[in-house]
């Protein structure tokens, strides 16, 4: 049985060394990252050409497709050459390549702030307590160096990125840029720590759609404890938007097993009720609710076209992201050529 | 059914709660855990409450009566019997009596109790304490005791206090006994007792105008059948000297002389059953013993010879005081007299013993003022000089009385406590002169011992002082104001009926010729109530001319052992010519003597009462060895064993002795009709059979002993209960292996979906 998290310290802020990368990015997640690209599954808004396809049809780039003409559309995009044939009017579309735009928004909401797993044993560069004092690897450490290694990828390959720290709304904000400073900000970004508040994900969403004016790669990183009827509502809002998106679902491990044998008061973090229960009784019962919630958070996230990845505290980041990076740029290539 | 061992029972179903306590307990140990996806545990938890919530209260339910079947099976429940007590186990009360009747032996020898001692071991032989029997035990000797009530179940302990029983002194308590019995019952209640009344009935046991209290409904009273062969007895009921306190002159413990003179002691003796028939000659033998025990020396002797229906004597031993000197000798001027008769069926009552005590002088002190000077004329004569006169008269012919009455004065305004020290009589001659706290002085003196004799002030007009004796003696008299004139009263030649202060026994015989010159012209006449205090002496018309009581005291304190006389007429020859009459002196002396001898002599008591004792008393220690304390100025216990009995302080100094005689009451050793005893008893019973025993002796025809066990099995219930409790326990470790879900798989993670 996992032990129960000890309290956390609390302090409303504490800052990290910004250029320490290794508390977010343990040195084997680094080596298997340098070798891969990341590309964006759908066609993305960029200043740059070339790499990353452009969702915008214009005229001097590869050809897309016909449409009808409607009133209103500009005159000079009529493919003449179809009217002379057909008699019908249509405009010619094109395809830009542009740059990767990466939004790595986290879930800092208060059940973030749980986990099962030590320390020492997770964050791999000799520590045995996190700077505030936690002798636990919580949820959030794992989705702050997901993030980080999504970041470090991206700015390595020369794209930009940003960064969202969000709860019940935006609680921080990275603009996406690819200059060298980037890093630091995005690394000073996650040196947060979750809040007492649970996630708004629909909320920070739009909040944050607000502030993108092109199109990007979003990448939720959390453990959508929230309405999957409101996580599909944000996720429309994205798809609306025409945004890409990649799911982190994070989940502890003592959270997917509920392995508890004694009796014991469970105390929310997010301030719910606490709940005596005997845990043996109930675990039937809470596995099928959790593994139910799993399934349609993946479900909504397939609805849309969008990728989902699972992710267990308790494993290592590296091998799991690599893989699931390869297989999505096998998946675009595959789209794009085949 | 019933248990064995409710307390046990009480205490095992306490233990129900315990199980309830520790899951409270439990739940308030537990550190909280923090967990994060509490809305799944919330979902789950609403989806699945009445489950839990019904699986626990099961484990719960099933925990708790694990222990209250272990709880029923330690008590020893037992079920299914019936018999003459009825369904249950058996509760049987055994009353025994053990008064001075029951110590009657037979034609063989065998005493009454022990014949009922082997009837109540006969039906303890028929209960089984396994069975939930049980037993108490009462003796009836009075006031009767109740060694065992509520009746135990440790049959053992009830045998053994049963076999250790030995007659008392006393007189049968019937009544006291079913009233415990009664209150020990109560009401209402399931058990269907037995009341076993193990008795002779003899006539000293049964008091047929004393009515018994009911006993509840679902008792049985069963009787041993009354005795049918009467028993020869012959019982010393009374004892007494002429005088308890004797002027013998040189004597005491600080007097080296023997004491000179003789005095007597009166025996009374009674006789019962067939030998009043018949001619008999009992000799009746007076010892001397000292109030610290020892050898007793004969002292006197007398021959009582009856004649066929004679029933009543009196015997008078003559009583020489030098045969006193073995005693005196050990230092004490008191004497307990020892009467002892010879031995018959019934020898408790053969004994009995009375106190004298020697002195060289009693000490009057008269509250008056003397008028007559160094020669006064008759006239001039005042009350107290007529006083002084009568107790202190001049010297016989050889200048040395045998014993003499010292007298001293007070004056009637210092009447205080060091005044009254040392003084064994007070004469109250002008109570108009003295106020009431003078009054309460008087009525301490009175509590400690001594004698008070109130005259009438020697005037006319109204007097308003009697209220204020009235009030410090707690007297319930009717004392006139106003004196009443006589036209020549005269002395009654016979004397009323007088009870224990009988203060002029001695004169009987010569009361006739004393009292005819005598003339009474006037009395502040008084009326006592009944019952407080009597009449000595009265006057032709009935006008009591001598008054005698004992002061009241109030319920909760001890009786007064004072005695107060009251003389209706003044010492005055305006009121009477008694001071110049013969009988002024006899009058006055046996006043003194025998009062003085009644307030402050030996305390004498029946047995079966509770004795006062006298002031500073912080024990009484028989010549035996046994000690009672002693609270509030009595015995702690009913002493219900006649014996002399030394009153000690707390530093060991002999205060006093209390003789406890046999109360002759119970001596009465004829027998009664079966009707007559059936009737009386059945007054506790009313409307219902009392069943009868017979205990195989004197008594065939009745139920045996044996039969109230009956045959009837019982069925004990512990073992069942106990295989009932295991197949709970079975059922509890069921329940709760599958309501800890301990058997439930545990799911593994959902596999990572890959993208």
């Amino acid at each position: 049985m996992p032990d129960p998290t000890p309290d956390r310290p609390r302090t409303d802020r504490i800052r990290l060394p910004e250029q320490d990368a290794s508390l977010y990015l343990h040195p084997q997640t680094l080596s298997r990252l340098r070798t891969f690209e990341l590309r964006a599954k759908m066609i993305v808004e960029g200043v740059m050409s070339g790499q990353h396809r452009s969702p915008y049809q214009g005229f001097s780039v590869e050809f897309a497709q016909h449409r009808p003409y409607v009133a209103g559309d500009d005159v000079r995009h009529l493919d003449w050459k179809v009217f002379a044939r057909s008699d019908k009017l249509h405009l010619k579309q094109y395809q830009q390549e542009t740059n990767l735009d990466l939004v790595a928004m986290v879930d800092a909401s208060g059940s973030m702030d749980y986990g099962s797993r030590s320390f020492a044993e997770a964050s791999g560069v000799g520590r045995k307590t996190s700077l505030d004092g936690r002798d636990y690897w919580s949820k959030f450490d794992h989705a702050t160096a997901l993030a980080a290694a999504m970041c470090y990828v991206t700015l390595r390959q020369g794209d930009r990125a940003g960064v969202v720290v969000f709860a019940d709304e935006v609680r921080a904000m990275v603009r996406r840029s690819s200059s060298t400073a980037t890093w630091r900000q995005v690394v000073g970004a996650l040196s947060t720590h979750p809040v007492d508040r649970p996630t708004d994900l629909a909320r920070a969403t739009d909040q944050t759609l607000a502030k993108i004016t092109n199109r990007c790669l979003l990448v939720f990183i959390s453990d959508f404890f929230e309405d999957p009827e409101r996580i599909r509502a944000a996720f429309a809002r994205i798809k609306h938007r025409g945004h890409d998106l990649i799911v982190f679902q994070v989940l502890d491990r003592a959270e997917r097993t509920f392995e508890f044998s004694e009796s014991a008061p469970f105390e929310g973090l997010e301030g719910e009720a606490a709940l005596r229960v005997d845990p043996r009784a109930i675990r039937r019962g809470y596995l099928d609710a959790i593994n139910g919630h799993v399934e349609r958070v993946e479900r909504i996230t397939r609805s849309f076209g969008f990728d989902y990845q699972l992710v267990d505290t308790h494993d290592w980041l590296g091998p799991p992201l690599a893989a699931f990076v390869a297989r999505r740029n096998a998946q675009i290539k595959r789209s794009k050529y085949g | 059914m019933s248990v064995l061992h409710p307390a046990l029972l009480a205490a095992g179903l306490a233990c129900v709660a315990a199980p309830i306590i520790i899951h409270f307990l439990m739940r308030r140990r537990r550190r909280p855990v923090r967990w994060a996806a509490m809305r799944f545990l919330l979902e789950a938890y609403r989806q699945q409450k009445r489950r839990l919530r019904f699986e626990q209260l099961l484990l719960l339910s099933l925990r708790c009566l694990l222990v209250a079947l272990i709880a029923f099976a330690l008590a020893r429940p037992i079920a299914g019997r019936t018999g003459i007590v009825g369904p249950g186990p058996r509760t049987v009360y055994l009353v025994i009596d053990d008064s001075l009747t029951s110590a009657a032996t037979d034609d063989g020898g065998t005493s009454a109790l022990a014949r009922h001692k082997s009837s109540a071991e006969a039906i303890l032989a028929t209960l089984d304490a396994a069975r939930g029997d049980r037993a108490g035990l009462l003796t009836l000797g009075a006031p009767a005791d109740a060694p065992v009530v509520p009746p135990s179940s440790d049959l053992g302990s009830i045998r053994r206090l049963v076999g250790a029983l030995t007659p008392t002194d006393a007189p049968a308590d019937f009544a006291g006994a079913l009233s415990r019995i009664a209150a020990d019952l109560g009401p209402e209640g399931q058990d269907r007792p037995l009341v076993a009344m193990l008795s002779d009935f003899r006539a000293g046991s049964v008091r047929d105008a004393e009515r018994l209290p009911e006993l509840p409904r679902r008792a049985t009273l069963a009787a041993t059948t009354a005795a049918r062969v009467p028993v020869s007895n012959t019982a010393l009921v009374a004892l007494e000297p002429l005088r308890p306190v004797i002027l013998a002159g040189a004597a005491g413990p600080e007097s080296a002389a023997a004491p000179a003179g003789s005095t007597q002691v009166r025996a009374d003796l009674q006789r019962f059953g067939p030998a009043t028939a018949t001619t008999a000659a009992t000799t009746v033998r007076l010892l001397a013993e000292s109030a610290r025990g020892g050898d007793a020396t004969l002292i006197g002797e007398a021959v009582v010879r009856w004649s066929p229906g004679q029933s009543q004597a009196t015997a008078s031993v003559a009583l020489e005081l030098e045969r006193l000197a073995p005693v005196l000798r050990e230092g004490t001027s008191s004497v307990v007299l020892r009467a002892e008769i010879d031995p018959d069926a019934l020898h408790r009552d053969d004994t009995r013993r009375v106190s004298i005590s020697l002195r060289d002088e009693l000490r009057v002190a008269l509250i008056g003022t003397r008028r007559g000077g160094a020669r006064p004329t008759l006239d001039a004569f005042a009350p107290a000089d007529w006083a002084r006169l009568a107790l202190e008269p001049a010297a016989d012919r050889f200048g040395s009385p045998a014993g003499r009455v010292r007298v001293s004065e007070i004056d009637p305004r210092v009447v205080d406590s060091s005044r009254l020290a040392g003084v064994d009589a007070v004469f109250v001659l002008e109570p108009d002169a003295i106020d009431s706290a003078a009054w309460t002085r008087l009525r301490a003196f009175a509590d400690s011992g001594g004698l008070v004799v109130v005259t009438p002030a020697a005037r006319g007009g109204a007097q308003t002082w009697p209220d204020l004796m009235l009030e410090a003696f707690s007297l319930d008299w009717t004392v006139e104001r106003e004196p009443r004139t006589l036209d020549a009263g005269t002395i009654a030649g016979e004397r009323p009926a007088t009870g224990e202060l009988d203060l002029l026994a001695l004169l009987v015989g010569e009361l006739t010729h004393l009292a005819a010159p005598v003339r009474v012209s006037r009395v502040l006449a008084a009326q006592p109530a009944r019952g407080s205090g009597h009449a000595v002496l009265a006057l032709s018309d009935g006008t009591p001319l001598v008054l005698a009581a004992r002061p009241e005291q109030f319920e909760a304190a001890p009786p007064s052992r004072g005695v107060i006389v009251y003389i209706t007429s003044a010492l005055d020859l305006d009121w009477t010519d008694l001071p110049a009459r013969p009988l002024m002196v006899p009058l006055l002396q046996e006043i003194v003597r025998q009062g003085v001898g009644r307030a402050g002599g030996a305390w004498v008591s029946a047995a079966g009462s509770v004795p006062t004792a006298p002031p500073s008393a912080a024990e009484l220690r028989s010549h035996e060895g046994t000690t009672i304390a002693v609270e509030s100025g009595r015995a702690a216990q009913p002493l219900r064993r006649a014996a002399a009995w030394r009153a000690l302080d707390s530093e060991g100094v002999t205060r006093g002795t209390i003789l406890v005689n046999p109360d002759t009451r119970a001596s009465r050793t004829d027998i009664t009709a079966p009707d007559e005893i059936r009737r009386w008893l059945g007054a506790a019973t009313p409307g219902r059979d009392l069943r009868t025993l017979d205990d195989g002796t004197t008594s065939p025809g009745g139920e045996s002993v044996a039969s109230l066990g009956g045959d009837d099995p019982v069925t004990p219930l512990s073992l069942p209960l106990l295989v009932a409790a295991a197949f709970v326990a079975i059922a509890e470790l069921a329940v709760a292996r599958f309501a800890s879900h301990a058997t439930v798989p545990r799911s593994a993670p959902p596999s990572e979906a890959g993208a």
